[in-house]
């Protein structure tokens, strides 16, 4: 009876291998968490700039008050010399004719009447407009509703978000509502139609193209195609040639890769055998692709659509040709000039004046907070829910 | 085109599926519909590619311009009296800064992507790698100001001479953060492809980890690794707010990773934001840039998609 071993001998490992080994391994998880690191002071840095623009924008309000009210004291202190000159012309005058005292006096007092009235008036006006600018309220919450409600200002303290926020929100909206369609389209005449022939291949491989093109050929194209061939014939009052549509459609495009290729994967999914079904009872291929594959390629669709939003919110570039760093002081439109949330943040860090970095600080934080909420919604659904659909 | 139709005689899927037995206009009118939409992604590559290189033509056959000096000169002067157009100055700064970029972003990325692979327990896998892919939705911009106010300062304590401002190594090193969570995600995809049989066979033949992971899956994964790689780069070419923010916007010839560059993004950038008339020499430098640009990212994205192809391995 032959000895059988009872445990596996281990191979003899040469010092040098199991030293290589072990630094390797060593050397892997210092450098999966560097990267890691980095992430993280990426964060801290982002909110320290925050917890500046609570510290910093407080103090420039009270100076910019304290300015404010100067000037209310200043104006008051000259109305006061305007009169005292006038009247100290007046007794000149009385000192020169004394017999015209009565009648000098009344004409003087008309004058002085009236230069007191108008210098009310315009002290009223004034005071009005500094009640506006004057913002006794600076606890945090105040100042970052202010900061959202604001239209753009050259003050750093006054400046806000609105218009930039408002157009991304709308540049999303066109966004989506023109590349879901199109690229949900395009995936199902790919995968549905045309997967394994040569012009299917050839669009496969466009689309993969597409989606390494750098956004900002994306800004040639739609300053070319939508403003200088579309939106110029149609300019006038109500329409501007840069207008909020065109920059949408332009970020559709560039989004239009990520849609096609995330619904692809989601129809890919779909198991064949529903298919078969199907047609087995005799539906046509449309009824097949509309009842069947659509429904249960749904979530993956969701996601391409959330992924899409997200890096159309998120990107500056395309809009450069669009004059999107403007000031925009009015609520912006589709057919009205626009500008964005990015671009926004790019124009403030560029700025010298350090306190609008706090400001691009704090707008690039609710940038991130949107759009990482996007996108978490995204990958939880990748990573949880369609696994289960998978079964 | 009604008879193809009921003949069934187009090739189908992978799928194959009999014609339907009754013709509806309805069906074919639909499947044109989606005929046309899928050509809108062929219109987008086409008029990118006649917009710039008709742009181009017009900037060429300006006196003013030689194409010679474009491709071989040492001075971009766009925008000054007597201005000179070489691409070369634009080039460089491209090409420095995605380099500087690979140099950080590879290596580590191709760690992180075999720790995650092959050391990293399911658990920390499962978080770290939607942490990477949510990452890639920051948007470029904050990147760009993260570069300006938290990486010029903290490297200008550590590397003498370097622009308080704009410089390189910031614009690089930014763009690195910015494509290695796209080089770990990808390059992990393709060695989670690798069989675990292969796997197994190593270790059976007593190798350890590492020489499991450096010579047996990694050159498994080789193809998609690179592809990996080659859109990482291309995406760092093509990078323009960040690298606009951090580099700065002047056109230099220097090998000095110190001092600021433009790149050929942030030119575009810059000449796109100013009120340049439509039409001028400058305004038509823009598409030439462009142009360069676009031959430049569709070069790579073309070799990464053949690289795929050809080298794949399919394992089953």
């Amino acid at each position: 009876m032959s000895k059988l071993p009872t445990k596996m001998d281990q191979p003899a490992l040469s010092f040098g291998r199991r030293f290589a080994d072990f630094v390797f391994g060593k050397v892997a998880l210092v450098c999966t968490f560097l990267g890691m690191a980095f992430l993280v002071l990426f964060f801290i840095r982002i909110g320290m700039d925050v917890s500046h623009w609570f510290h910093e924008m407080p103090v420039r309000i009270a100076q910019a008050n304290v300015r404010a009210t100067e000037k209310v004291q200043k104006f008051d202190a000259e109305t006061a010399q305007q009169l005292e000159s006038i009247r100290l012309e007046r007794d000149k005058k009385i000192a020169a004719e004394p017999d015209k005292k009565e009648a000098y006096i009344r004409a003087y007092q008309r004058i002085l009447d009236r230069t007191a009235e108008d210098r009310n008036k315009t002290k009223d006006e004034i005071s009005s407009q500094l009640k506006s600018d004057v913002r006794t309220d600076t606890s945090a919450f105040a100042m970052f509703m202010h900061f959202i409600s604001a239209g753009p200002s050259s003050s750093p303290q006054d400046a806000g978000i609105k218009a930039a926020l408002l157009s991304s929100l709308l540049l999303g909206l066109i966004t989506i509502v023109a590349a879901i369609p199109l690229g949900v389209a395009t995936a199902i005449y790919l995968e549905e139609y045309r997967s394994q022939t040569w012009f299917g291949n050839i669009l496969q491989l466009n689309i993969n193209n597409l989606a390494g093109v750098p956004s900002i050929l994306y800004a040639i194209l739609g300053a070319y195609v939508f403003v200088e061939l579309i939106f110029k014939q149609f300019e006038s009052p109500a329409i501007a040639a840069r207008n909020t549509l065109g920059g949408g459609l332009t970020l559709a495009l560039l989004v239009l890769p990520i849609v096609i290729v995330s619904t692809q994967e989601a129809i890919r999914a779909v198991p064949i055998s529903l298919r078969h079904a199907s047609l087995a009872l005799g539906a046509t291929r449309l009824q097949t692709i509309w009842r069947i594959v659509i429904p249960s390629s749904l979530p993956g669709i969701l996601t391409g659509m959330i992924l899409a939003l997200s890096r159309a919110m998120g990107e500056a570039a395309p809009l450069v040709l669009f004059g999107a760093a403007l000031y925009i002081n009015f609520t912006p439109t589709i057919l009205s000039r626009f500008t964005a949330l990015p671009m926004q943040i790019y124009t403030w860090s560029d700025d010298p004046d350090p306190a609008f970095h706090y400001n691009a600080a704090l707008a690039s934080a609710i940038l991130i907070f949107m759009l990482l909420g996007l996108n978490s919604v995204a990958i939880f659904y990748r990573y949880f829910v369609q696994k289960n659909l998978k079964g | 085109m009604i008879k193809t139709i009921t003949e069934g005689k187009k090739p189908f899927g992978v799928y194959k599926i009999p014609p339907a037995p009754n013709f509806r206009l309805g069906e074919w009118f639909i499947e044109w519909g989606l005929f046309l939409s899928a050509m809108l992604s062929i219109c987008v590559t086409i008029a990118i590619a006649y917009i710039v290189f008709s742009g181009s033509v017009k900037f060429f056959s300006d006196p003013e311009v030689s194409i010679g000096y474009f491709f071989s000169g040492s001075e971009w002067t766009a925008g000054f009296e007597g201005a000179k157009y070489s691409i070369l100055p634009l080039l460089t700064g491209t090409l420095m800064v995605a380099v500087i970029a690979a140099l950080f972003a590879l290596p580590i990325g191709l760690i992180t992507a075999i720790y995650l692979s092959e050391y990293a327990s399911p658990l920390v896998r499962q978080i770290i790698k939607p942490t990477l892919e949510l990452l890639a939705g920051i948007p470029t911009v904050v990147y760009g100001y993260f570069a300006v106010y938290a990486i010029t300062p903290m490297l200008s304590l550590m590397i003498p001479g370097l622009d308080p401002v704009h410089n390189q190594i910031s614009g690089g090193l930014v763009v690195a953060i910015m494509i290695l969570p796209m080089i770990a995600s990808l390059s992990e995809d393709a060695m989670r492809q690798v069989p675990r049989s292969l796997r197994e066979g190593s270790y059976a033949l007593g190798a350890t980890k590492f020489e499991t992971s450096t010579k047996v899956v990694v050159p498994a994964a080789l193809s998609g690794i690179l592809a990996s790689f080659l859109l990482a780069i291309s995406r760092a070419v093509g990078e323009t707010m960040a690298v606009t923010l951090a580099c700065g916007g002047q056109p230099k010839l220097t090998m000095d990773p110190r001092e600021g560059i433009a790149t050929m993004t942030g030119f575009i950038a810059r000449i796109a934001q100013g009120d340049v008339p439509h039409g001028t020499t400058l305004f038509n430098s823009l598409f030439a840039v462009a142009a360069v640009l676009f031959v430049m990212t569709l070069g790579m994205n073309l070799l990464a998609q053949w690289i795929l192809k050809k080298y794949r391995q399919v394992y089953q």
